[in-house]
Parts: structure tokens; sequence; C-alpha cells
């Protein structure tokens, strides 16, 4: 039986002729499955400790262990009862969300700078930027503690709070605003810059309509990277914190008592559901447009894409 | 413009003159008034816990406490040293009290200014770190006691030596702290050394192989109080070096088969209270939180909420006969072969020791 010039059979035919050999499928289909659980490994690496977190912030034991013992939630009651741990949440909220604009506008300022301009020892300023990124955080914050017990000129002796710890956190937050940006400009194809100026765009057009749009998923990148540094620091805000600490600081201190463990895991949890809430949110907005004729897409590891 | 700027030099230089308790002589003014000001307090964030603190705030209401937390001695004798400012110091002798002392962070206590210091047990009064070069530097406060934790399911015979630790019978099934200076002093009084603190270099050694030597009872080292409770509960270990605290909150969570014995060799005892720093500035509020602390009042808070062996011998008379009991509060006085668990003079080489035992493992 023929189905040659038939079009509506021809179909399976050439399917038939063009599919590939058993072999090639038994192997995409190996590489696939590899890859699905490779993809499955790494989430439970990832998310795994998370959920257990999770769980075990319901148990009803200081110990963390199977079997559970019963559900309660008395561990986020304590945990939100306890005004020193209030304190510490809400230092750590307001000076992440006060030094991550700060250190969006210095980051992506410095990366125009060393992307963008030809000017002396910019290959050793971009060294001292870099810097932060590099030098464990534990020698920065003895070093700030250091200078702000000195005398400095004009301002003497500086009194340890939540300023010098905001400050520190710009000092090391928004080099990193800087490196992310840096990477999506300079794969920045600047002949759009030009494009729109020939097309008699203005420079602050040129920017807010063709550059920023660009550097939008970069952007919300580093805003996440940079709330959550500050957020999570422990070990400059140690240092240069006074009297008013931020979370990790409480956290690290009051685990002294094994019977604190499980307050510190519900509180902990309430925190990384909240982050990866706003991961979620970030992701959703800069999430590439096809209809818009986005090309790349926030990817939180690789910062841009 | 510039007598302006001088005019504020001078104010500032006169209120910097009249700052503070401390007169330039180093001798300690006391003031006739009740304390008043700024009082700032490094510790532990359990020394300012909010059912411990408020009795102080509320009677000195002119005082305005502000506190700092830290995570473990060191980090805190890191932060002094760099230069951290404050009144009054949480500190404790196993981490590092005479450290903090020789590196000047410390200034030496009245203890006539501490109305309770007769009250204090003298084993506490006597301890390095406590006293340095006759001076006393630290007042103690809480303390307790390193013995044996055992599972009664599996160990039926109440273990009463640490040399139990390295029964073969318990093989895979004992742990111990993973810290040079506790791990070392149980490791040398097994072996039946008598003065643990004080280790010769062969002793070191000696203490070293022993370990080694018995590597394969121990099914791990234990790190925190999380740790080692997980390794009880979950049968993972059936004996361990721990505390009388670690049980309490296995016998509270209903693991009413693990036990706490002291081992006959000598009881290693850490202790934390309170000094003053150097860079104190209201001397006289630091001495009314120290007299605080003190108090049977205060000792009394602490033990029942965290079941700490207290230092005030009046607190065992007030204390209900249960806590008595599960704090230890009376064991002070029965207080026999105490070894204060503080940094021996040649720290490093335990360290170095220690870290050999665990690379060999």
């Amino acid at each position: 039986m023929s189905v040659v010039g038939h079009p509506a059979r021809a179909l399976p035919a050439q399917a038939a002729r063009t599919a590939p050999p058993a072999s090639i499928r038994a192997g995409r289909i190996t590489r696939r499955t590899l890859e699905i659980g490779i993809v499955v490994f790494m989430l439970a690496m990832l998310y795994l400790p998370l959920l257990l977190l999770a769980a075990f912030s319901f148990n009803d034991s200081i110990i963390l262990s199977l079997p559970f013992k019963g559900f309660t939630t008395r561990w986020y009651t304590e945990a939100f009862d306890d005004p020193r741990m209030r304190t510490g949440l809400t230092n750590s909220i307001w000076i992440a969300t006060i030094i991550t604009p700060i250190c969006l506008v210095l980051g992506t300022l410095t990366a125009f700078a060393l992307t963008r301009m030809r000017f002396l020892m910019r290959g050793g300023v971009a060294a001292v930027v870099g810097a932060a990124l590099v030098v464990p955080w534990l020698v920065i914050g003895i070093s700030a503690l250091l200078f702000f017990n000195d005398d400095l000129p004009l301002v003497g002796q500086t009194d340890l709070s939540l300023w010098t710890v905001g400050i520190m956190h710009v000092v090391c937050t928004f080099p990193l605003v800087a490196a992310i940006v840096s990477a999506r400009l300079a794969r920045f194809d600047r002949t759009q810059e030009e494009a729109a100026i020939d097309l008699g765009a203005s420079q602050a057009q040129m920017l807010r309509r063709v550059v920023l749009p660009h550097l939008t998923p970069a952007l919300v990148a580093s805003a996440i990277f940079a709330y959550m540094w500050s957020f999570n620091n422990f070990e400059i805000s140690y240092f240069v914190g006074g009297p008013d600490y931020t979370f990790p600081v409480w956290a690290f201190s009051t685990l002294r008592h094994g019977q604190n463990l499980p307050i510190v895991n519900a509180i902990s949890t309430v925190i990384s559901l909240v982050q990866v809430l706003l991961v979620f949110i970030a992701w959703r907005i800069a999430r590439p447009r096809p209809d818009r004729g986005d090309a790349g897409g926030f990817m939180p590891m690789g910062g841009v894409g | 413009m510039r007598g302006r700027i001088t005019a504020l030099v001078l104010v500032a230089a006169m209120a910097a003159g009249c700052g503070g308790g401390s007169s330039s002589d180093g001798s300690q003014a006391v003031s006739s008034g009740p304390p008043s000001g700024t009082l700032r307090l490094f510790a532990y964030s359990d020394g300012f816990a909010k059912g411990l603190i408020k009795p102080f705030t509320d009677a000195n209401p002119q005082v305005k406490l502000e506190t700092t937390p830290f995570d473990s001695v060191s980090a805190a004798t890191a932060k002094l040293r760099a230069g951290y400012d404050t009144d009054v110091v949480n500190s404790c002798v196993e981490e590092g009290t005479i450290n903090q002392v020789k590196l000047g962070l410390l200034q030496p206590i009245d203890t006539s200014r501490i109305k309770d210091w007769d009250k204090i047990y003298p084993t506490f009064k006597k301890l390095p770190g406590v006293i340095v070069d006759g001076k006393v530097y630290m007042i103690p406060i809480d303390s307790g006691v390193t013995g044996l934790m055992y599972n009664s399911d599996v160990v039926t015979t109440t273990p009463t030596s640490w040399a139990d630790l390295f029964d073969p019978s318990h093989k895979d099934q004992a742990t111990i702290e993973d810290n040079p200076e506790v791990a070392m002093q149980v490791g040398a009084l097994a072996m039946g050394i008598t003065d643990p603190v004080n280790l010769t270099e062969d002793q070191i050694n000696q203490v070293k192989d022993y370990l080694i030597e018995h590597r394969d009872n121990f099914r791990t080292y234990w790190s925190s109080d999380a740790d080692i409770q997980n390794l009880m509960a979950q049968g993972e270990v059936s004996i361990a070096e721990g505390y009388p605290g670690n049980v309490n909150d296995l016998n509270k969570d209903g693991e009413d088969n693990i036990k706490f014995s002291l081992a006959k060799e000598g009881q290693i005892v850490w202790t934390c209270g309170y000094g003053i720093s150097s860079s104190a500035t209201n001397i006289d509020a630091a001495y009314a939180l120290l007299n605080y602390y003190t108090s049977a009042k205060a000792q009394l808070y602490e033990a029942s909420r965290w079941n700490y062996t207290m230092t005030n011998e009046d607190v065992a008379k007030i204390a209900p006969a249960k806590l008595v009991e599960e704090a230890r509060l009376d064991a002070p006085a029965h207080f026999g072969n105490i070894i204060p668990a503080s940094p021996p003079p040649n720290f490093d080489l335990w360290i170095k020791a220690w870290n050999e035992v665990k690379a060999a493992g």
C-alpha cells in the first residue's frame, strides 16, 4: 500500500524516514533523565535543608530529630514575644532597606565609570572597589572598628551605632552592585545608544529608554543581593555595631543555649520564606518579555543573562 | 567663627572632664546618690534577658542601660581589643577571662562595693581570671560542672569515672566535646594524671596518644548543645562527656533514660561572671549592676531559667528543692576536687595535640 502523493499520509512516512535510530533515541532519553536527575538533586541540596528547618520549627521539642513530638506554634510565639529579637529584626530590615537603593546608585555609577570612561588609574580603582568583595568580612569589620575608634579629622571618635553598621554595609555591598551592573554593561551593544542619538534622542532619553531597560535585570538582581548581603551580615555588623544590634548578631548570641535553637529555627523559617518570596517577585518583575523584544532575563546566581 | 569653635572645644573638654566615675589616678570615686546616666553592658544575650534584667532597670530608672550582645568571649575580646568602649563586660573563666586581664581589658574590682561578696562560695573566688595577682577582676555569677551523660537503657551501671568513656565495651558509642581544653583534661584524668590543668609537653603528648589509641570508642566529637542532645536522643551514642543542663533539657523533652553523673577523678567546672571594662566611664552604675547580678534574687532567676549552678550560697536556701537538685545549687558547697576550666599557659600545644587527635580519626 502506497501512501506516496497523499499529503496527509506522507507526514508519518517522512517522520519514519527522519526518525533517529533507537540507539540515539535511547541516548537522548538517558541524557534527559540525567539532566532532570541533576536538577532534582541540586534543588534538593538547595531547598531540603530549608524545608527541614520549616518542618522542625513546628516540632514540639527542643531536639531537632525524628520522630516528631507533636505540632506546636509556640516557637513562633516565643520568637516574636522576645523584644531583643524584634529589635534586631527591625534594625536589620531598616538598614537593608536604606542601604539597598544607596548601593544601587553608587554601584551603578561606579559600573558606568569603570566600563565607559577612560581615566588615570582606572585599573587601580577597579581593584580597590573589587577588593571589598574578596577581603573577609571579619577583617573589614575589625578594620572598620579601628577606623571608627580613631580620632578622625573633623569628626573625631565615632560612637558605634546603626549608622556605622549602615556605612560599612554600603562599603562592602556597593562593589557587588558595581560588579553585576558592569557585567551587564560590558555585554551591551553600544551601537544601540548611537542609533538612539542618531534618531534624535537626548542623552537622558537614550539613558531612560535604551540603557536602563537593558540594565533592569541586573539592577533587580543587584537589589536582591544587596538586601540579602546587608540583612544576613554578621561579622561587620558585630564589630561596628553598638547597642543597636542586628538580627544575625542577636541570633548568634542567643544560640549559646540549645533550648533557644527552635526559636531561632522558627524566626529563620519566616525570614527564609520572605526572602524566597522577594526573589520570586523580583524574578516576575525582571523576567524576559519577548513581546517587548527582551532578550535577556534575570538569573539569580548568574546575576544577569 | 574661630571663636565659636574654640568655645565648643572648651565645652567638650569640660564635659569630658566631668564624665565618668574614675579619677585620673585610677582609683574609683564613689558617688553618694543613686546611679544614673548611661550604662553600657557587653554580654551574652542571656545576660540581659528581659526576665533577668527588668528588676534592675525598674529599680534604677535613672540608669539608661545599653546592651550589646556577643556570641563568644573570644569574639568579645577581639572587639574590646579593637577599641570598643563599654562599662560592664560578661566573661567566662574557661573562655579566657585571664587573657582579658592580661590584655588590660578589665580593671580591678573593689569587692568592698559588692554587697554579697562574702556570700559567694570561696571555690569561685580563687579561680584563675576571677583573681589575678591578688586582685579581683571578675565577679563569678554562674557556673556548671562537666560530667558523664549516659543512656541508662544501654549503660546499666552508673559510670563514675572518666575512664568509662574509654571502656572498650562502649566502642563507637561514646562522644566528647570538640574542645581542646575539656577533651585533653578528660583524657588526662582518665589516664590518672592528677593535675590536668598544668600539663607538661610530655604529658600533652601522652594524652594525645591515649586519645588516638581509643579513637574507635568515639562515634563523633560534639560541638553544640543541639549536637549532644540529638546524639543522645537518637541513640547514636550512649555515654558522653556533657553538662547537667543538657540532661535536664532532654528529661523535660521526655527522654527520661538520659542521666548524669559526676566523675570521681575531678569535676571540670566552667564559670562566668561580670567585670568592669578598662574603658568604663559609669563606674557607680557598673557596681550597681554587679551587685544586682550577685544578688540571690537575680541568681535564682538564672538558676530557674537555665539550670545554672549559682555562686551565691543564699540561692540554694531560697530555691525550691526540685530546682536545687536540677541545677545542683548546693554542689559548690561540696565541691571536692574542682578543676577550673581555664586556658592553660601552653594552650597552643593543647590545640595542636587535639587537632592531631581529630586528624587521626
